[in-house]
């Protein structure tokens, strides 16, 4: 088959499938008419054609085609569709891989991560940090309190106080805490007039007061965050305040000095308490105590004292006459849910421990002191200790006192509404024992013991009596269980008596017997 | 029809439901998945011959059918509304059989010999067959690319064009693969002529 008949014989079978353009159709007719071969050829595709067209006999439908296409269709949701439920585990799982990734490149970045945002927080917490002689507007009384009771006003208004102190074994703590009502009022005056100080005197008090008080500027550091920022070396500040207050006192009176403190107390005999107070005051120390309401960290802060007097110079010169901006400085802790957390949140912090309660936030420093000063202040704790318990008596005003038939009048020097009178016909005191007697008697089924009132700093603020009262009870209870005892002790005895008795009795009696039998 | 019926008529015209494959495609891509239920029921027969006359297996009918459909729901929201959509279904029918096919040959490359050539073997015993299947086994014995040009346009009833673009091959090379395949099979047929007449 040559080129021309194959290009032909492609026609044909076109032709039979009624393929070819009129043009075409009609050439190719009058090719077929004119040639056996093509005619010839023309049957065989027929026929193939006829074959090919005739030996499909069609399949059988599938009646499940469809159900089948859908369920699979379903079962073949979009990959996204699909894992749409597993996403938060895939993304859990992916955020693993990422970490664990991140953790071998860097072990230290969750360390480092953690660091930096303690610094920022930090960073928040230090901001505008301002001596708490500005804002909570300390008087000469203040500073005085303070060296006496190692107390100071946070903010007056509330009755909030920072109170240093030591616990059993020595350690330093601090609170801050809720005082109900200061009735240690004027003891600064108190103490002057105790010691019948003269002008110049006074003065020089005064003058010492003054010159602690702005060295404590920059010891304690608040701000409007409910942040508290106490320099360590505060604790030994007091002493030297005390000390300089003390030596000054018994210098200027010795003799009035003499009758409020203890025998043992003399500050002025031993010379080396000046070169302790120098020493406690020339420690300068950078180190603070930052407690917020977050958290409590220690850190190295650079104070300007010359910066914060002329700073408050001109602040003092700018607020003067208007004590409302003033006040707007001061501090102000709420003993809410915030600070209750805190006692948990910190515990891990070995250097600090704090608790909290419903009155007060208190922090031990037991961790955080070496108490290792490098010059020994054994002899002057000591001191300091015998004299702030039991230096009082110029803070008490002794009423006179006169008697009369049926009453008792106590007098206050100048002041009448103190006065009053105790008449003590009026009481029936035997009835009055019998109905404490009766109302003790009554108590000794509770075990007061559960309810742990000591515990909580308020009661005590509060009812200062409670604990004497608790403790007196306590008493009570020891001599009636001792009375118990004794009386089990004396039925005893009188049990063994009666024996000894009814044995001579009867000895006695079988002696007689005998001697009338003889 | 009575007068009464006609005035309903001429109140109500009735609207005519676009049910053509591209308004049902439209339908679907606007989220009418009935739209392609419709689609299925409509064409699925063309798809299942294809598939059998292109393969003569009918063991793997209805699971490449359930390929071809699954494929066309997964990109019928692309459909560009160039061409036929019968014309797109069949292509993507025809290239599953091709897929189909290339598979089953690299399996058999690798299924022992013995177990290949029994499944090769065919059987030339007229009796046992009608002629139909005599016919059919013919066809399967040539080339792809001749048989299926071949089975679309006899059995199937396609034009060269829709031959072309179902294949993605030229107008020219469908006339001439036809052509080859009816030769073809002439020759395979031969020696069974005379029970053929």
């Amino acid at each position: 088959m040559n080129k021309k008949d194959k290009k032909d014989h492609e026609q044909l079978s076109a032709y039979i499938d009624g393929e070819l353009s009129p043009d075409e159709k009609q050439r190719m007719e009058e090719k077929i008419n004119s040639s056996l071969n093509l005619q010839k050829k023309l049957t065989d595709l027929k026929k193939i054609k006829s074959l090919t067209s005739s030996s499909y006999k069609g399949i059988n439908e599938s009646p499940y085609f469809e159900t089948r296409l859908f369920a699979e269709l379903a079962s073949r949701k979009p990959f996204l569709k699909r894992i749409k439920k597993w996403m938060p585990a895939i993304v859990f799982a992916f955020a693993a891989i990422v970490l664990m990734i991140v953790l071998k490149a860097d072990p230290h970045i969750i360390d480092n991560l953690i660091e930096k945002q303690k610094t920022n927080i930090a960073g928040f917490y230090k901001e505008n940090l301002k001596p708490l002689l500005f804002a909570a507007d300390l008087s000469n009384e203040d500073i005085f309190n303070f060296a006496m009771y190692r107390k100071l006003p946070l903010d007056k208004e509330n009755n909030q106080y920072l109170e240093l102190g030591y616990d059993t074994t020595g350690n330093q703590y601090f609170e801050i805490k809720k005082i109900a009502e200061d009735n240690n009022q004027n003891n600064y005056q108190k103490f002057i007039a105790a010691l019948e100080l003269n002008e110049k005197q006074k003065e020089k008090i005064d003058s010492i007061i003054k010159e602690y008080a702005d060295e404590l500027n920059s010891q304690i550091l608040v701000n409007e965050n409910n942040t508290v920022a106490i320099n360590a070396n505060l604790w030994d500040y007091q002493k030297a305040l005390l000390t300089d207050l003390m030596i000054f006192a018994e210098t200027s009176n010795r003799k009035k000095f003499r009758e409020m403190v203890p025998h043992s107390v003399s500050f002025t005999n031993n010379s080396d308490l000046f070169d302790v107070v120098h020493k406690f005051r020339k420690k300068k120390s950078k180190s603070y105590i930052i407690l917020t309401p977050d958290s409590i960290f220690s850190e190295d802060l650079d104070v300007n004292t010359d910066e914060i007097k002329n700073q408050l110079k001109e602040l003092q010169i700018t607020l003067e006459g208007d004590t409302n901006k003033i006040k707007s400085f001061s501090i102000k802790i709420n003993y809410d849910s915030t600070w209750q957390k805190l006692g948990d949140k910190v515990k891990w912090n070995s250097n600090f421990k704090i608790s909290v309660d419903t009155n007060r936030c208190r922090v031990d420093l037991s961790g955080f002191f070496d108490n290792k000063n490098s010059f020994n202040t054994d002899s002057l704790n000591a001191m300091l200790d015998s004299l702030t318990k039991n230096f009082k008596s110029f803070s008490m005003v002794i009423p006179k006192i006169e008697h009369f038939d049926n009453k008792i009048k106590f007098y206050f020097d100048g002041d009448s509404s103190k006065s009053f009178e105790f008449k003590y016909q009026e009481f029936d005191i035997d009835s009055l024992m019998e109905a404490q007697r009766r109302m003790l008697d009554s108590l000794p089924k509770l075990n007061w013991k559960e309810f742990y009132f000591e515990g909580d700093s308020l009661l005590s603020e509060k009812f200062p009596r409670f604990k004497d009262y608790f403790k007196e009870f306590e008493y009570k209870e020891d001599i009636r269980e001792q009375m118990r005892e004794l009386r089990e002790e004396l039925r005893k005895f009188r049990e063994e008596m009666r024996k000894w008795q009814e044995e001579l009795r009867r000895q006695k009696k079988q002696k007689t017997e005998e001697v009338s039998f003889n | 029809m009575s007068s009464k019926n006609k005035d309903k008529d001429l109140q109500q015209p009735q609207i005519l439901e676009l049910d053509d494959d591209f308004s049902l495609i439209k339908r679907f891509i606007d989220g009418d998945e009935s739209a392609f239920r419709i689609l299925v029921q409509r064409h699925k027969e063309k798809v299942r011959n294809i598939i059998y006359l292109t393969l003569n297996n009918s063991e793997v009918i209805d699971d490449l059918a359930q390929e071809v459909f699954i494929t066309v729901y997964r990109n019928l929201k692309n459909f560009r509304f160039e061409s036929q959509f019968t014309t797109w279904l069949y292509r993507i029918t025809v290239n599953k059989c091709k897929d189909y096919l290339r598979k089953k040959n690299v399996r058999k490359i690798f299924t022992p010999l013995k177990e290949a050539d029994d499944k090769l073997e065919f059987d030339n015993s007229v009796e046992k067959k009608d002629i139909s299947r005599i016919v059919m086994d013919a066809i399967q014995k040539l080339p792809y690319k001749l048989r299926v040009p071949l089975l679309l346009k006899d059995i199937e009833g396609f034009s060269y064009q829709e031959i072309a673009e179902t294949m993605n091959i030229e107008l020219g090379t469908v006339k001439s693969r036809i052509f080859r395949a009816r030769e073809g099979l002439k020759e395979i047929l031969k020696p069974l002529e005379a029970e053929l007449r």
